[in-house]
């Protein structure tokens, strides 16, 4: 299920992936062969985009399969931050110069609180059946505790079904499994950009299925309320756009809450754009997996699974995971929820690859059902320490004169920083993050979430206090370095033509 | 019970709730697949909803795997369902159960540090590689300390068998297997990876190119090789398990540089599968890993794996891969994303490889004495089955692994692959599972794998089960032969 790149290049690529709106004959970098597509309306251009996750690969000679090479330098070109993060981690007392990574979205505010209950007795049972071979699909305990879970903390208006859950080793294998049981080799799902760029692996790597990109910007127009707007009218441009080029669309792709915007959808918007993926027979792949970390309750956040009725439940996929919400990426824990039997059953056979320990499902069981400690230790205190982080770091930015999106769900915030780039392309946006890591801070340049603009990048604030000021302050070290040599050079010297970005 | 009971038609799980109409005529599949427990004629089913590789790969997955997936919604239980299936047909050690229960149960497994809980090295940590590669270099016996660096970690080891042969081999190339083989391997190839497995048969009789049973000679390799390139077909690689499944042999060291030394000279990769290399329980017998060797032919394009089998621990799910070659880890490390272990687990696992003293003077020489009693017991069941129906069980006595290679052709009339699956049924039908020859790419009927490292009540209940259904098939077998006689 791994198709090899043909040779016509697109555009460059800084960090995942790339963008092809083009008018061009068939090529779409991978083999994948339709009839020749019309030349799209000018007005689609630019609203629309798709994915070829591995237009730059050149290959060298070693013993891995052509494939192993493309995969090779596919993981080699797309991870170099978190590599050199790695090679040179921040410690208090070990590497005090070490990298601070504003990059990585993981809580890391309450591990105290985490492993004060992961260490409890109750985390140690060990059986059999826990040892040996088990369901695939996930420990008949585990999926009832699940559905438990999800009724109770997605408000659903009637108790929802184990049947209906399938478990896996993250919220990453069930992009993958979702995308090869609903996709064929090369077709797409859409989803709206900023995204969270790594699902463009997820879905690739073993599932050979490409994202089409409904490009968002930051201009509010129209009757939009809000920069990075989702609308129906735009994804029905979208979807037409990406169909006119010969590229089949199988569904819609939802984060909500939003990563990396910090935003959510209203259940009026939900429903709307449900209506949407309805009409053309899209599946909707809900990804929740913030659901829990919404610090700013007046957002008035709701899971989908809140609605009375789903326009289209046979094709609406839930996805959560323990590894935000409860600050456990490293655990490798996620679940499915969706009435469809077909595809259920469909991804429980490829849990054989995606399986889990179960002694970890054990473990989860007895987290998810410990609601006494999750409402009145965890939560609260959760978010309370979420909210000082993002308080803390907004003042910041606002003392630096940094515009941003206020957010208040998730770990992070979409910051402007159009102004540093003179020229406003996404050469100067890589040499900024590019500044940002030699300065010894890592955080995630917008190209990774395939923003249509130059300029945004994403700043994780959940993480302690001391290693936040430090960040902050290797931050605006750069910014001040950075907007002095803007400002320093008269607007009539500034090479090429490229538009100036308010 | 909820939908875990088999595998149901998904089209009869819908009671309206959908928009769709899900209620299709079922579409007879062709098959005749390696792994296939069942016959020709499983329907699939036709769904409005899943695309149509996800409607190949739903049918493939449960044609395959009906008889776990039944085994799992009907478990036998000494008391809560005394009428439950008895799964012998699975590998799983579960005699030492309570020696692995009370080791995880202390203290040292239950702890909690931040790197555990969150994003790992995606190889595995390197904690626990490094402890790999000392339990490798120790246990496998090899010569030099081997590398944490040439270590990658994955959740099984079909995971890491599938993601190996992505980065080895392209869509539509080829891997000599000698069969029979575990299918396991056999089904991950179709999975994801569409790589042909060519079978080299290494049959059960005496011939002129068999000195031995089961033996796997050089000339049958190169044969192979021969008529695989004549077909036009790239062969990558030779995929080999020591000790051997389902025949439970080990290699001489001998054979394994021949075999080594074979690739070599064809620019072959080697996958070699030494999941079972504790699991030797006779005494008398050597086992030799490969990394044992003085040195590889092709170390660049030599790749063991082991896994949770010599520990009764598949529920951990975990699996190893060590390789010298960079590139191959490299490449690897993209599906430790998709394949991840726990931090938890991976803990776990560290705090057990690194107990040697344990593993040495608690675990493996109990092991090794239930393994021995519980394979001496189904031998001498075996030996009263004969004697009591009066006719020969051929079985290959070897002393390690966890299972028997039996040969009960005997009492199939004709010696087809039909009558084979008749008698895999019938087992079935007394709450027996075993698993037969022809889920091995195995080229002669009438084999069965028959697993004994099983709790010695639910042995002894299982032993009577087959006893009952021979007894049943022995029956059938004279009534067949009795209308060949009539009718001829």
């Amino acid at each position: 299920m791994f198709t090899l790149p043909q040779k016509e290049s697109e555009a460059p690529t800084t960090c995942l992936g790339s963008a092809t709106s083009k008018d061009s004959a068939c090529s779409f970098g991978d083999g994948l062969e339709g009839e020749c597509p019309r030349k799209p309306d000018q007005k689609l251009l630019g609203l629309y985009g798709v994915g070829d996750p591995i237009a730059m690969f050149s290959s060298d000679s070693s013993c891995l399969s052509s494939r192993g090479r493309v995969i090779k330098w596919f993981w080699d070109s797309a991870e170099e931050g978190y590599r050199t993060y790695h090679m040179d981690e921040y410690d208090e007392d070990k590497n005090p110069s070490g990298i601070i990574n504003l990059g990585t979205s993981e809580n890391k505010l309450c591990f105290d609180l985490l492993s004060s209950r992961l260490s409890q007795s109750d985390m140690l049972g060990v059986e059999p059946a826990l040892l040996q071979y088990p369901d695939w699909r996930g420990h008949p305990f585990l999926r009832e505790e699940v559905a438990n879970f999800l009724s109770y903390y997605c408000k659903s208006p009637a108790p929802l079904k184990p049947e209906n859950v399938v478990v896996l080793n993250g919220g990453s294998s069930l992009f993958s499994a979702l995308a090869t049981v609903l996709c064929e080799v090369g077709e797409a799902f859409l989803v709206p950009t900023p995204y969270y760029g790594a699902i463009t692996q997820h879905v690739y790597l073993l599932g050979n299925v490409r994202l089409a990109y409904v490009y968002l910007d930051s201009t509010v127009t129209g009757l939009d309320t809000r920069p990075f707007q989702l609308t129906v009218e735009k994804l029905e441009l979208a979807l037409q756009g990406v169909k006119s080029e010969g590229v089949k669309v199988k569904g819609l792709i939802l984060i909500n809450p939003q990563n990396p915007l910090g935003n959510i959808y209203s259940p009026g918007e939900l429903q709307e754009f449900l209506g949407f993926a309805k009409r053309h027979e899209l599946h909707v792949i809900v990804d929740e997996v913030y659901m829990l970390s919404v610090f700013e309750e007046s957002l008035g956040y709701r899971s989908v699974l809140s609605l009375e009725r789903l326009p289209d439940p046979q094709r609406t996929h839930v996805m959560w995971a323990t590894s935000k919400d409860f600050g456990m990426s490293g655990l490798r824990f996620g679940t499915l929820y969706t009435e469809n039997g077909d595809v259920a059953t469909a991804v429980a056979s490829l849990c054989r690859y995606h399986g889990l320990s179960g002694l970890l499902q054990y473990q989860m069981a007895q987290l998810l059902r410990d609601r006494d400690w999750i409402n009145q230790v965890y939560l609260p205190e959760n978010h309370t320490r979420l909210k000082a982080a993002h308080t803390y770091v907004l003042g910041e930015l606002r003392a630096m004169g940094v515009p941003f999106l206020r957010g208040g769900a998730g770990f992070f915030l979409w910051v402007d920083l159009r102004k540093y780039l003179p020229r406003g392309t996404f050469e100067e946006e890589m040499q900024l993050w590019r500044r940002f890591l030699d300065s010894k801070v890592l955080l995630s340049c917008g190209k990774a979430f395939e923003c249509k603009e130059p300029g945004w990048f994403r700043v994780v604030f959940s993480d302690r206090a001391h290693r936040l000021r430090l960040g902050m302050q290797r931050l605006r070290l750069v910014l001040e370095g950075r907007s002095l040599v803007a400002e320093d050079v008269p607007p009539g010297h500034i090479q090429g033509s490229g538009e100036q970005h308010r | 019970m909820d939908s875990n009971q088999g595998f149901s038609k998904p089209s009869e799980a819908q009671a309206g709730t959908g928009t769709g109409d899900t209620s299709q005529a079922p579409l007879v599949m062709q098959r005749d697949q390696p792994g296939a427990q069942q016959s020709d004629s499983e329907a699939t089913f036709l769904s409005q909803t899943l695309s149509n590789r996800g409607v190949k790969i739903s049918t493939f997955y449960y044609s395959n795997f009906q008889d776990y997936e039944a085994y799992q919604g009907d478990r036998y239980h000494t008391v809560l369902n005394s009428l439950g299936f008895l799964n012998l047909g699975i590998s799983e050690n579960r005699l030492c159960v309570d020696l692995m229960t009370e080791r995880l149960c202390q203290n040292d497994m239950n702890y909690i540090e931040e790197p555990l809980l969150q994003y790992p090295d995606w190889r595995g940590h390197p904690f626990l590689r490094a402890e790999v590669a000392k339990f490798l270099s120790y246990y496998c016996g090899s010569p030099i300390r081997l590398n944490l660096r040439n270590v990658v970690l994955l959740n099984s080891c079909c995971a890491v068998f599938s993601a190996l042969a992505m980065v080895l081999c392209d869509p539509e190339d080829a891997v000599l297997v000698p069969t029979p083989f575990h299918s396991g391997f056999l089904f991950s190839a179709q999975m994801y990876t569409q790589v042909e497995l060519i079978p080299v048969h290494v049959g059960s009789e005496i011939t002129n190119t068999n000195t031995q049973p089961f033996e796997l000679m050089i000339g049958k390799l190169e044969q192979a090789l021969l008529e695989a390139k004549t077909k036009n077909k790239k062969v990558k690689g030779l995929l080999l398990a020591n000790p051997q499944n389902p025949l439970g042999e080990v290699n001489m060291k001998e054979s394994l540089k021949e075999y080594l030394k074979f690739a070599k000279r064809n620019e072959l990769h080697v996958i070699i599968d030494e999941t079972y290399m504790l699991s030797v329980f006779d005494e008398t017998i050597i086992f030799h890993s490969v990394l044992s060797l003085e040195s590889l032919p092709d170390p660049n394009r030599t790749h063991v794996i082991w896994g949770s089998k010599d520990f009764g621990i598949t529920g951990f799910r975990f699996g190893i891969l060590y390789t010298h070659n960079d590139d191959v880890v490299s490449a690897m490390t993209p599906f430790g994303y998709l394949h991840s272990v726990s931090g938890i687990t991976q803990y776990k696992l560290r705090r057990l490889l690194g107990d040697r003293d344990w593993i040495n003077r608690v675990y493996l020489p109990i092991n090794h004495s239930r393994l021995q009693e519980a394979y001496g017991y189904v031998i001498k069941r075996l030996h009263e089955l004969e004697e009591q129906f009066g006719f020969k069980i051929t079985f290959r006595s070897i002393g390690c692994g966890l299972y028997i290679w039996i040969n009960l052709k005997r009492l199939l009339e004709p010696c087809t692959f039909e009558e084979e699956l008749v008698l895999h049924r019938r087992f079935l039908d007394h709450k027996l599972i075993l698993s037969r020859g022809k889920s091995y790419m195995f080229k002669e009927p009438g084999w069965f794998r028959l697993m004994f490292a099983e709790h010695s009540q639910r042995l002894r209940e299982a032993m009577d089960r087959f006893g009952q259904a021979i007894e049943e098939q022995k029956q059938y077998w004279i009534q067949k032969m009795l209308e060949d006689e009539v009718t001829s």
